[in-house]
C-alpha cells in the first residue's frame, strides 16, 4: 500500500513539473502568439542577479570563513536563522526601513535598482553564506603550515593556498544565487516600486495582467533554460581556473 | 581572527536591523514610521477587531500545518520505496528538477493543469495542492540521506516477524528517523506559511491568507502600523521553527 502511495505521489510531481512543456506543444500545433520580452531587459534581469550573486558571496565570505575557524554555534544559529523568514516579509521590512532612511538621512531606495539590488543580497546571504561555509569547513590546517613554513605570510598563505580551495564552493554559491535571483519577482516588485522590471516581474504580468498562461509558462521555460545555460558556463570557468 | 569576529557580528546585526525596525515600529504610538511616539499596543488591539486579518493568520496556519504534516509523510514512504539503488538515482534526478527550476514554471505547471482537468482548484484545496507539490520535493530529498541510517536488516527483521509494509514504517522506520523527520517538518511548515508565489497563483478572493494580505500592502508601499503588528506575527512561526530545528540538530549531533 505505501509503495502504491509513494509511486501516485512521486507520478504527481514529475507530471506537474513537466505540464509546461505542454504549452510548447500549443504553440507548435496551433501557432499563438508568442510575447517575448525586450532583449535590454533580459540583460539587465542577468546583469542584476550576477551582481547580486557576486556582492552576496563578497559580503559572506569572510563571516563564513570565521565561522567554519573559531565560529560559535550561536554565531551559526544567528547566521542562518534569517533563512526562515519569509521572502515577502523581509521585503516589506526593508520598504519600511528605506521610508525611515529616506526621512532621517535622505537616501532614496525604492524605486532604484539599488534598493532591489540590496534586498536581493538581504535575501540570498544565508543561502551563500551556508554554501561558503561547507566548502570553507573542509579545509585542512596542514597545507596552510606547510605555506608558513615556507615563509608565506598569513595573507600569501590564504590567497593562495586556501582561497583557490574553496573556489568551488564560491562557484557553487555564485550559481545557487544566480537561479534564485533570476526568476526573483517579489524584490523586483515591493522595492523596485514595478520601476525596476525584471523578466521575472514579466511573466507576472502575463499571468495576471494580459491572463497568457501559455506565454508565461513559455517564457518561464526559457528562463529556467538560460540560468542552467548559465550554471554550466560558470561551473566550466571555474574549474578551468581551477586546475 | 579577532576582525573577522567584529566582521561577523557586524553582518549579524545588519541582518537583524530590517527585522527590529519592524517590531520596533508596531510597538510605536505615532503613525509616521520616523517618529517615535512611545509605546503602545494599540496596533495590536486594532489588528484584534480586523477580522479578515485574524482570518488570514488562522489559513496560513492550518495550511502549514496540513502541508508540513502530509508532504513529510509522503515524502518518508517516497524515501522508503524508492530506496533501491536503481530508483534512488532516477527519484533523485526527476524530484530535484522541480526544485531547481523556477517557482514561476513551477506556478506555470499548477495552472495548465487546472485549465486541462477543469476540476476546480482554487481556494484553500488548491492551494493545499500547490504548497503540497512544491515541498513534496523538499521533503523527499532532505529525507533521503537519511533512508541510509536505517539499516536493511532491520527492516527485513520486521518483515520476518511479520509485521506489514504499513507497520514496518510506522514502528521502525518511523523512529529511527524521527531526526530528520522532525527538521523536515519544521523547514517544510516555515516553507509553506510565508510562501506567496504559489499561493497567489491558486487562491481566490474569498480565501486569503496572512501573506497575500501583506503583499496588498507591501507591492503599493504602503506603510501601517496594523501591518507592522501583523507581519510581527507573522515573524513567531519563523522564530519558533528556528529554535526548535537548532535545539534538535544540537541534541542528535
Amino acid at each position: 500500500m505505501i509503495k502504491k502511495i509513494a509511486a501516485v505521489s512521486f507520478a504527481v510531481v514529475v507530471l506537474l513539473f513537466y505540464a509546461p512543456f505542454l504549452a510548447l506543444g500549443y504553440y507548435i500545433t496551433e501557432g499563438g502568439e508568442l510575447r517575448l520580452p525586450s532583449l535590454s531587459m533580459v540583460a539587465s534581469t542577468l546583469l542584476l542577479a550576477a551582481t547580486a550573486a557576486a556582492i552576496s558571496i563578497a559580503v559572506a565570505y569572510p563571516a563564513a570563513y570565521y565561522l567554519a575557524k573559531r565560529g560559535t554555534e550561536l554565531e551559526f544559529a544567528l547566521l542562518t536563522a534569517p533563512l526562515w523568514v519569509g521572502t515577502l516579509l523581509k521585503a516589506y521590512s526593508l520598504l519600511v526601513l528605506y521610508a525611515v532612511l529616506e526621512k532621517t538621512v535622505g537616501v532614496a531606495l525604492w524605486g532604484q535598482p539599488l534598493g532591489v539590488l540590496v534586498g536581493m543580497v538581504y535575501e540570498y546571504l544565508p543561502y551563500s553564506l551556508l554554501t561558503l561555509y561547507a566548502s570553507a569547513e573542509k579545509l585542512s590546517e596542514s597545507p596552510v603550515h606547510a605555506a608558513r613554513a615556507l615563509g608565506a605570510s598569513r595573507i600569501q598563505a590564504f590567497l593562495r593556498v586556501e582561497l583557490p580551495l574553496t573556489l568551488p564552493g564560491v562557484a557553487a554559491a555564485f550559481i545557487l544565487v544566480f537561479l534564485f535571483a533570476a526568476g526573483e519577482v517579489i524584490m523586483p516588485a515591493v522595492l523596485g516600486a514595478w520601476k525596476v522590471y525584471t523578466f521575472g516581474n514579466y511573466i507576472w504580468d502575463l499571468y495576471f495582467k494580459a491572463r497568457d498562461i501559455f506565454s508565461g509558462s513559455v517564457l518561464s521555460l526559457m528562463l529556467t533554460g538560460m540560468s542552467l545555460l548559465a550554471t554550466y558556463i560558470v561551473v566550466r570557468t571555474i574549474r578551468s581556473l581551477s586546475i | 581572527m579577532r576582525a573577522l569576529r567584529l566582521y561577523t557580528w557586524g553582518l549579524i546585526a545588519a541582518l537583524y536591523t530590517p527585522v527590529a525596525v519592524i517590531v520596533a515600529l508596531s510597538l510605536n504610538d505615532s503613525k509616521l514610521p520616523y517618529v517615535w511616539g512611545g509605546f503602545t499596543v494599540r496596533w495590536y488591539l486594532s489588528l484584534l477587531q480586523w477580522e479578515q486579518a485574524w482570518q488570514a493568520l488562522l489559513n496560513s496556519l492550518l495550511i502549514a500545518l496540513a502541508v508540513s504534516a502530509a508532504s513529510t509523510l509522503l515524502g518518508l514512504f517516497m524515501a522508503y520505496s524508492l530506496r533501491g539503488d536503481r530508483y534512488v538515482v532516477l527519484s533523485q534526478g526527476a524530484v530535484v528538477m522541480p526544485e531547481v527550476s523556477e517557482a514561476l514554471a513551477f506556478a506555470a505547471a499548477l495552472t495548465l493543469a487546472k485549465s486541462y482537468t477543469g476540476v476546480d482548484l482554487f481556494g484553500p484545496i488548491g492551494v493545499f495542492l500547490a504548497h503540497l507539490a512544491y515541498t513534496l520535493p523538499t521533503a523527499h530529498v532532505l529525507l533521503v540521506p537519511y533512508m541510509s541510517y536505517v539499516g536493511r536488516n532491520v527492516v527485513e527483521a520486521a518483515r520476518v516477524l511479520g509485521a506489514s509494509e504499513a507497520k514496518t514504517v510506522s514502528a521502525v522506520v518511523l523512529p529511527i528517523m524521527m531526526p530528520a523527520f522532525v527538521a523536515t517538518f519544521l523547514i517544510v511548515f516555515a516553507n509553506s506559511f510565508d510562501t506567496y508565489i504559489k499561493t497567489a497563483f491558486t487562491t481566490s478572493p474569498g480565501f486569503v491568507t496572512a501573506p497575500i494580505l501583506l503583499w496588498s500592502y507591501a507591492a503599493r508601499g504602503r506603510g501601517d502600523p496594523t501591518m507592522y503588528a501583523l507581519a510581527t506575527l507573522m515573524l513567531i512561526p519563523s522564530i519558533v521553527a528556528a529554535t526548535i530545528y537548532f535545539r534538535s540538530i544540537k541534541r542528535y549531533s
